[in-house]
């Protein structure tokens, strides 16, 4: 690219230039009836200030059909209610369970027999840091366990 | 009535949102290329250290303290869902500064202040996470004074309202003049030594004093203070006058080579802001300087300002206009520590006029729409996805930044991950 540099002030007078080109014809006959395109931000956050996302490390909610390396929506604004699935604090870690009530006692449940539930004593404390209402299944990245599971189906 | 809502130790605060582990224990921020501590948690203050901490003494002297590098596109996106919220409540709304905010609560039959507020502070604290203190009163000044009483005396409720002249009184009376809002340190050095030490004293001077000795910003803050409202709200930030780029080195470089590929890269960060808000500049200044922490010998500052012909934002362009400055300028010898571009003469684009000296115009438009297509696909696949080759691609000039948290709300790459285990 040539940039020239001039060390000599021009004189004050300039020309103005014409660069726009001007349209003619019809306009669409659409753009009175122009909508909105989906957009499934609406659709996972109701909230989108209060809503972050997350990723999972590991298996014990797979009961919900949530698996390792999947995506969550995590929305802080709502309040966790028996049976939610919700990202809690626990000695400083997310974590990801079920929240239970039962009686007076409070839980974090796995959805894995694998794994045991944590109840909320004097020593075990833990804060619930937002509610999961969507998470996001990647299908592309489960075809081949798929695949093999429902190749037995043809022998 | 206005409030000043105002979050605490904010930087800090969203470092600890998606770092848990960082809760209730002593930690700064650090600024830009880790210099010194520009945020710190409580506990940290209660350790003794200070604002502008240098970081090379705190890691000996404060080994346990957690440190993180500024993270201002994770300070940005939360202050956005802050004042977001805030809007929900109160539309009226004038953004001050990273972390406060003021709000017109005029146009409201407010029948507790205080009980909105709370609510308010509440709905910011579950959402996103940040710990916020809200000052309501009669006008912008007493509501900074008031945010600092809710801050003081009130941290756990985190709201103060200023209700009656009672209580504006004593709140006047307990605000030491140096921390008003808008008196500098001069002016308070001088009222102190007159035996006006706090606000009270100073709101009970005559006006014509204050307009006399204190010209008429003074005597507004007076008036501020005795429940005239006369700052105004400042909804859309004032078009920018210049748009500068500089930042320091991580160490001193004295190569010219280096010094021309950290300049091409800040104007093409100041170039694409210029195109993000449709103006283009007329004038361009570059400068260079040592650190001012050596020697009086190795000691150096220069650059200077040239006028553009024709106005313009074109990266390629403004690269070569600053280049040419830069070396005009340089001299060798010196151990540089900072580089700098500052765009002025800022207009709209609709309104270049092309010069008769101009043989370029057909290649300019052609490259407008170049540097369009590039910013629209840095705006999609993030930054510095298409640079210019000039910026260089080794970048030994780059910013310090050893302690950076990652970016968990603007990069999908690097959001928090949940332990299923």
């Amino acid at each position: 690219m040539e940039v020239e540099i001039f060390t000599v002030k021009p004189s004050g007078r300039l020309i103005p230039l014409f660069g726009e080109r001007i349209h003619a014809g019809f306009e669409s006959p659409a753009t009175d009836y122009e909508e909105e395109r989906i957009d499934l931000n609406d659709y996972v956050s109701s909230y989108p200030e209060a809503t972050f996302y997350a990723r999972v490390i590991g298996d014990c909610m797979v009961g919900s059909g949530i698996f390792d390396g999947d995506l969550l929506v995590v929305n802080r604004s709502l309040t966790p209610s028996n049976g939610d699935v919700v990202v809690g604090v626990l000695d400083g870690d997310f974590i990801l369970r079920v929240y239970l009530k039962s009686g007076r006692d409070e839980y974090l449940m796995p959805d894995n027999p694998k794994y045991k539930p944590i109840k909320r004593t004097e020593c075990t404390q833990f804060q619930i840091w937002g509610v999961v209402p969507h998470t996001i299944l990647n299908q592309l990245n489960r075809k081949h366990v798929r695949a093999d599971r429902l190749q037995q189906f043809l022998r | 009535m206005y409030a000043l809502i105002d979050c605490n130790n904010f930087y800090v605060s969203c470092e600890r949102v998606f770092q848990p582990h960082l809760q209730d224990k002593a930690g700064v921020v650090l600024s830009n290329n880790d210099g010194c501590a520009i945020a710190r948690s409580q506990e940290a203050k209660d350790l003794g250290i200070k604002m502008g901490h240098p970081y090379f003494q705190l890691k000996d002297t404060h080994p346990h303290v957690w440190v993180r590098s500024s993270n201002y596109a994770l300070y940005q996106d939360m202050m956005y869902r802050v004042t977001s919220i805030i809007r929900n409540y109160f539309p009226d709304q004038e953004i001050y500064s990273i972390d406060e905010c003021f709000c017109d609560l005029r146009g409201f039959t407010v029948i507790d202040p205080l009980s909105l507020a709370a609510e308010l502070r509440s709905e910011i604290l579950n959402c996103t996470g940040i710990p916020v203190c809200i000052g309501v009163a009669r006008t912008k000044t007493l509501a900074k004074i008031a945010n600092r009483i809710a801050k003081k005396k009130y941290k756990d409720v985190g709201v103060f309202v200023l209700q009656s002249q009672e209580q504006e009184a004593k709140a006047l009376e307990a605000t030491e003049i140096g921390d008003v809002w808008g008196i500098g340190g001069r002016h308070a050095a001088r009222l102190r030594a007159m035996g006006i030490d706090n606000a009270g004293k100073f709101a009970r001077l005559p006006p014509d004093w204050v307009l006399k000795n204190m010209t008429i910003v003074g005597l507004r803050m007076w008036r501020e203070l005795n429940g005239e409202s006369c700052i105004p709200m400042e909804y859309v930030r004032k078009a920018k006058k210049g748009i500068g780029t500089s930042r320091s080195f991580g160490k001193p470089e004295s190569r010219l080579a280096v010094l021309l590929e950290a300049l091409a890269t800040y104007v093409s960060l100041a170039s694409a802001k210029l195109r993000s808000q449709n103006s283009v500049c007329g004038r361009v200044y570059v400068y260079a300087r040592t650190s001012d922490f050596v020697g009086e010998a190795e000691r150096f500052a220069c650059g200077f300002e040239v006028r553009l012909i024709t106005p313009t934002a074109n990266t390629g362009e403004l690269i070569k206009v600053a280049g040419w400055i830069l070396k005009k300028t340089f001299r060798d010898g010196y151990r540089y520590q900072k580089v700098g571009v500052l765009l002025s003469d800022i207009r709209p684009d609709t309104e270049v006029q092309q010069s008769l000296f101009d043989r370029s115009v057909k290649r300019r438009v052609r490259m407008a729409s170049a540097f369009r297509a590039m910013d629209s696909i840095n705006a999609r696949n993030g930054r510095d996805t298409v640079r210019v080759a000039a910026s260089g691609n080794e970048g030994k000039w780059t910013m310090k930044q050893d302690f950076r948290s990652k970016r968990y709300t603007t990069k999908l790459s690097e959001i928090i991950t949940v332990k299923a285990i």
